[in-house]
């Protein structure tokens, strides 16, 4: 379906029967614009930790193939089901948030799609065993190790169409009715989405970028704490990866512009949303070039500024895709409709544990790695 | 209806939502009790002359627990959210919007129990021996504070108490008569699964029998506290329990199509009896223990396993009609809506949003019905089926027994008109096989209706005369 039939689509179903869901009878619990806030910051960590791992296990397979020990696959097999459980947890309140702001687009479009919803939790415990087995099992063949990572890289990838399905599915309320009708039990996916594959595009080509600038870090700090060259290899492939990964990332945002509804995107930029994403290019640009100087002179610094601001980015980009969820739904639901009973209390209990939580640690965390780097400096000296 | 229903075939959305949250529910407070367990141990090992062998051993077990907790006890975690928004969406919306920070401070607690598991781990060799226990004791205490946040929520659903609609009082909600007893329960049982895992971890201990031994005593002493304690909690925990549960409970309820509705009693005594069973086979294996093999371990746990499942059933059946007690019945209808009768009385699909536009008394018409008002907790050939508990309907049977559904005691009440029973009858008679259409139905059940009323006229006149 070309974007002008999209248009032409949504206006019919304005007309025609759109079983949208009433609000929450309890409101929101703080104002919208909080919620918001609190699911961009969210989110930005979780895609963080998502892409992270996702490329880490790109890179993985990939020096697995080329059978190249270049010391980027031994920290890549140790550090990803880290980096696994992490994307996982993060994602718990980003999770909360959609529900509490857009409870009834997404539960909707959940049970729509509810079969393949429902085996994105299966895809999460093999592609998360298959990291620990392959980091647990020391003796495994080369081949098997590579079934193993591409079992693993095949849920990933699956997991993340599936929630491209959903999201999209529930920024379209006037397509619900015809397959909800069709196919009560939800084994179907959002077929007809003119966007669903450039978004798929712009959801994973961003792994490249990430594990790429963290690989970078790695080989520099690696060379550093040994005092010889070690580290090298690692991060010039992960900035040869992460080059290649923005490219990938322009040639999905290009497609998926391409894509978007003309009427949608003239919006778009109309609104903040423009804003946002000069500043998410902006930054993704310096955070491009602290990764190459970092890259160049070896710096720590450089490196892990380039990463700090490449949060920052996916923040701004996180931004833009619910400013454009919020045209998309414009027609259906506005967060003015929605009353708020205010929860400051339990607000309130959340920050201070977040804080307390987060203190402590940075201390241990601080304190453990100090002699871990310590024994790790000791035994390669030896 | 504000939401589609998930027609999941032959398990349906209740079973999945089942099968997540009962693998979930052991391995979520084994990750607890495990960390007591871990900080424990640590201390002990730091007082004996075989500490370092107690620390080897203890290695293999955190390499076992933390596999296993992320791996299964998290992702199972998220999993019943993702299950319980295709199964009851309405509920799920209310919960998050009034528990929604609640969550957000359990996720902190998530975080920290990660971080801190992890920091112990990694840090095996490096980390000073009082920082190990000093990381065990803070895991569990973060852990154990994630129990405190999510058990608030869980027994919320089975007794709000003051907690309405209209206060949304969290405190209410959170606090509520089932609270404690609900947490000491669940704190104790922690404890006795840690055990139970300290005792399969011990059984890799080989060509050292003393030690294993050793490990095992130490491991079985764990679930003494549950063993000892439990049964009294549980006589606190059932004073908390609704009078309708009771009841349901102590009589057992006649259930659809004639059959008896005993799982409330039946599960009840799987929970007791599988508890019995693993302080048994825990303390034969105290007193025996170089006798115990891996299968007898893993045994244990399967029958914990199995006693989980007893105690998640009864705790969803206690909550019946409902899935949060007296506020919003199991099919997403609001209780407070249940009460207006107009309300009820329109036909169904002419408020149901997810209904498509259908011919009146058709067999579609009755399909729908079904679809939207039953299919939350019944499939029609799997879990809770009805084709076969419909088997002896006739049309005035169906029409009857739908308009007083709710005197079951387990079933919402039926919404909508005459025509939308006779529709719903139909289509569960077609589907064995009888091609009565609903306005069959209908015909046949206001003529015996007719027919009824016509024989009581005659027999008050007789009386009359």
């Amino acid at each position: 379906m070309n974007p002008s039939h999209l248009i032409a689509a949504l206006i019919a179903q304005t007309q025609a029967q759109v079983p949208l869901p009433s609000p929450d009878p309890l409101g929101y619990p703080v104002p919208a614009i909080l919620l918001q806030i609190l699911s961009y910051f969210t989110l930005g960590l979780h895609f963080i930790a998502v892409n992270f791992t996702l490329g880490g296990l790109i890179y993985l397979v990939w020096t697995k193939i080329r059978k190249v020990d270049n010391g980027a696959s031994e920290f890549l097999s140790s550090s990803l089901p880290l980096g696994f459980s992490y994307l996982v947890t993060l994602g718990i309140p980003p999770l909360l948030f959609v529900q509490v702001m857009y409870g009834q687009m997404f539960y909707s479009s959940s049970v729509i799609i509810g079969a393949f919803w429902i085996l994105v939790v299966p895809l999460l415990i093999l592609a998360y065993g298959m990291l620990y087995l392959n980091k647990l099992k020391k003796d495994t063949r080369p081949n098997t190790r590579l079934v193993i990572l591409g079992i693993s890289l095949l849920a990933m990838l699956t997991i993340g169409f599936i929630y491209v399905n959903n999201l999209t599915l529930s920024m379209t309320p006037g397509m619900w009715m015809e397959k909800y009708t069709a196919n009560p039990a939800g084994s179907q996916l959002n077929h007809g989405e003119p966007t669903l594959f450039a978004r798929y595009a712009l959801f994973m080509s961003p792994a490249l970028v990430v594990a790429g600038a963290a690989l970078v870090l790695v080989g520099i700090l690696r060379s550093k704490w040994r005092g010889d060259d070690a580290g090298v290899p690692i991060h010039e492939l992960g900035m040869k990866g992460h080059l290649i990964g923005r490219v990938a990332t322009l040639a999905a945002a290009g497609a998926l512009i391409s894509t978007l509804p003309k009427e949608f995107l003239d919006t778009l930029m109309a609104g903040p949303g423009k804003l946002f994403l000069i500043f998410g290019v902006g930054l993704a640009a310096l955070s491009t070039a602290m990764v190459v100087v970092a890259a160049q002179k070896k710096g720590t610094v450089f490196g892990i500024i380039g990463i700090v601001l490449m949060v920052l980015e996916v923040i701004m980009f996180i931004a833009v895709r619910d400013f454009l969820r919020q045209i998309y739904l414009a027609e259906f639901f506005k967060f003015e409709d929605v009353p708020v009973h205010e929860q400051w209390g339990m607000v309130g209990i959340f920050v201070a544990s977040m804080v307390a939580g987060l203190a402590l640690l940075i201390v241990l965390t601080v304190k453990v790695s100090k002699s871990a780097i310590a024994r790790y400096k000791e035994s390669h000296a030896a | 209806m504000n939401y589609p229903v998930w027609n999941f075939p032959i398990l349906g959305g209740s079973l999945v939502v089942a099968i997540i949250a009962i693998i979930h529910v052991l391995i979520s407070h084994l990750a607890i009790g495990g960390g007591a367990f871990l900080a424990i141990a640590e201390i002990w090992s730091n007082k004996i002359s075989d500490g370092e062998k107690v620390r080897k051993w203890l290695h293999k077990f955190t390499t076992f627990f933390l596999v296993y907790t992320t791996v299964f006890g998290a992702i199972t975690g998220v999993g019943i959210w993702f299950s319980i928004q295709l199964a009851s969406p309405e509920a799920t919306s209310l919960l998050i919007h009034q528990f929604v920070f609640a969550w957000a401070t359990e996720w902190v607690t998530f975080i920290g129990e990660l971080t801190v598991l992890y920091l112990y781990y990694y840090g095996w060799n490096s980390n000073s021996r009082g920082m190990q226990v000093f990381l065990a004791v803070a895991y569990f205490v973060i852990a154990w504070f994630s129990l405190f946040i999510i058990n608030g929520i869980l027994t919320f659903m089975l007794t709000p108490g003051a907690w309405t609609l209209d206060n949304k009082e969290i405190a209410w909600g959170f606090f509520n008569p089932g609270y404690t007893p609900s947490l000491l329960i669940r704190t104790l049982i922690m404890f006795l699964l840690a055990g139970l895992a300290g005792i399969m971890i011990a059984t890799f201990i080989k060509d050292d029998d003393e030690f294993k031994s050793k490990m095992i005593r130490f491991s079985a002493k764990w679930v003494i506290p549950a063993a000892v304690l439990v049964p009294v909690l549980t006589v606190w925990y059932w004073l908390t329990l609704p009078e309708s549960t009771l009841k349901f409970y102590e009589a057992g309820i006649v259930g659809v199509a004639g059959g008896k509705m005993e799982g409330i009693t039946r599960f009840f005594w799987l929970a007791v009896i599988s508890g019995a069973l693993v302080v048994l086979g825990t303390s034969i294996a105290a007193w025996k223990p170089k006798t115990v093999h891996f299968s007898t371990a893993i045994s244990l746990l399967l029958i914990a396993q199995v006693g989980f499942m007893g105690a998640e059933f009864f705790r969803e059946m206690a909550r019946k009609p409902y899935v949060i007690k007296g506020v919003l019945y199991s099919n997403a209808l609001w209780a407070h809506k249940a009460e207006d009768k107009a309300y009820m009385n329109e036909p169904y699909l002419s408020h149901a949003k997810w209904a498509p536009k259908v011919q009146p008394m058709t067999l579609e018409h009755g399909e729908w019905m079904f679809r939207l008002q039953c299919a939350t907790c019944h499939t029609l050939d799997g879990y809770r089926s009805l084709t076969p508990r419909t088997e002896n309907w006739t049309p005035s049977f169906g029409v009857r027994f739908l308009e007083n559904l709710h005197e079951q005691g387990v079933m919402p009440p039926f919404q909508g008109t005459l025509q939308d029973r006779a529709a719903l009858t139909s289509y569960f008679m077609h589907l064995h096989g009888n091609d009565t259409s609903p306005g069959a139905v209908l015909d046949t059940y206001e003529k015996e209706e007719k027919a009824k009323a016509e024989a009581m006229n005659a027999s008050m006149k007789e009386a009359q005369k």
